[in-house]
């Protein structure tokens, strides 16, 4: 019965006392939430850690939960706030590039220059062809894209949300999650070429 | 998963292939740390404000509680003073007190005939009454307050165009006067003399007999008077 219920009404009678909606919710969101994690921050042990930070801040927002915006909008924004902090205490270079835009209006300038962040040179699909499977060179594709691109790919494809959600799970306007989507698809096409 | 929009980029076979190859998941014993929290949690319940209805409305009943026992306290005190029997005779005797000067022979005669119908049950009860009378001769230390003020409620009853207040002032006077000789004498005679007149509109009717040159009607008011009042204090005029 649970397995039709929308993601919200599954948090709102988690709120009520559910435990058995909660399990449900957490399935759904097992995988990608997670994955989106891993991806950003490239280890796995430290995205196990996040995974679970974020969802005991779900479990302890349970009562102010309000179905204003779609779950998976609510969690990923939890997980977007939940990674910079974890960029602020361990890597002060990436959450400069996080760091919200004044210039929204002109995204096209900052992922310009966004685009134009070198990924390391040890880490390009193509030096590491050979001895990587498809699902490795799939993940080095996604880290040699800067952070922020990757990030809008990652809630694109695994939380399948619209750009106006990732908009609002990043802190940035529409045009900008457009703009960075639109480079993170054009690079990994590029590097994943001989795959497709 | 919500449609995307015409202008949002896409690209179907790079998701294909993410998706394809994308199947990492977190541990189980993470999976477990998390569910058995999210248990915990509703165990407890410390994080739900919302509860029940009836967290949600013990507020509102308890302020609504009050309010009404308060509005209710309020018109039981205002009624309350109004009901007295002791307040409805004084009431009822006030208005012979008002009558004109001739009319107080009327009164004369309907407080003797009073007064001799409740001067036998008293003779009655023979020299056991005397004693209480012999007391009506020195007031006792506790009313001396009252002594001071049982000439002003005279004198507040004798004038003609006193005002309500007064009136509710001078019974609660009039009301403990009564109530402490109500022991000594018998219940019909307190009950008739009760029903009648006040102490103080009973002195002022003796000093109207006293006005009119009828000395003997007035002494036997008086006499009765001690007899059914016997701790009134009297004032310095009936002294004897």
């Amino acid at each position: 019965m649970r397995a039709d219920w929308s993601d919200e009404r599954l948090m709102l009678a988690y709120r009520a006392g559910d435990a058995e909606a909660f399990t449900a919710l957490y399935q759904r969101y097992r995988g990608s939430l997670y994955r989106y994690l891993a991806r950003q921050c490239g280890n796995a042990a430290i995205a196990e850690e996040l995974y679970q930070d974020i969802w005991i801040k779900v479990v302890n927002a349970r009562a102010d939960y309000e179905p204003l915006a779609r779950f998976s909008t609510w969690i990923f924004r939890i997980a977007h706030h939940r990674l910079i902090d974890h960029y602020r205490r361990h890597a002060h270079q990436l959450l400069a590039q996080f760091a919200p835009n004044p210039g929204d209006d002109d995204p096209d300038g900052a992922d310009e220059m966004i685009a134009m962040l070198p990924a390391p040179g040890h880490e390009t699909p193509h030096a590491l062809h050979e001895r990587q499977t498809t699902a490795q060179r799939i993940c080095l594709a996604l880290a040699a894209l800067p952070p922020v691109q990757r990030e809008v790919f990652l809630l694109a494809e695994e939380g399948g949300m619209t750009l106006e959600e990732i908009a609002v799970a990043t802190d940035t306007g529409r045009e900008t999650a457009k703009s960075r989507l639109r480079y993170a698809l054009s690079k990994l096409r590029q590097s994943l070429q001989d795959l497709l | 998963m919500t449609e995307p929009r015409p202008d949002s980029p896409s690209d179907p076979e790079i998701s294909r292939l993410y998706r394809q190859h994308s199947t990492d998941e977190p541990s189980p014993a993470v999976d477990q740390r998390i569910l058995a929290a999210a248990r915990a949690a509703l165990a407890g319940r410390p994080a739900n404000p919302r509860g029940g209805w009836w967290q949600r409305w013990r507020t509102p009943l308890a302020l609504a509680t009050t309010l009404l026992l308060t509005v209710t306290l309020s018109v039981l005190h205002e009624r309350q003073p109004a009901e007295l029997p002791a307040e409805r005779g004084l009431r009822q005797s006030l208005p012979q007190v008002r009558g004109d000067e001739p009319q107080s022979s009327k009164a004369e005669q309907a407080a003797s005939a009073a007064a001799s119908k409740a001067a036998r049950p008293a003779t009655a009860a023979g020299p056991a009454s005397l004693p209480a009378a012999g007391r009506a001769e020195v007031p006792p230390p506790a009313a001396k307050k009252t002594e001071r003020d049982a000439p002003v409620t005279a004198d507040n009853a004798a004038a003609g165009g006193r005002s309500a207040a007064a009136e509710r002032k001078a019974a609660p006077a009039a009301i403990t006067q009564e109530s402490s000789p109500a022991a000594t004498t018998s219940p019909a005679a307190r009950s008739r003399a009760e029903g009648v007149r006040t102490p103080a509109v009973w002195l002022e009717e003796i000093r109207s007999l006293r006005r009119a040159g009828q000395t003997d009607a007035a002494e036997r008011q008086l006499r009765e008077f001690r007899r059914v009042h016997p701790d009134y204090p009297l004032p310095e005029e009936f002294r004897q």
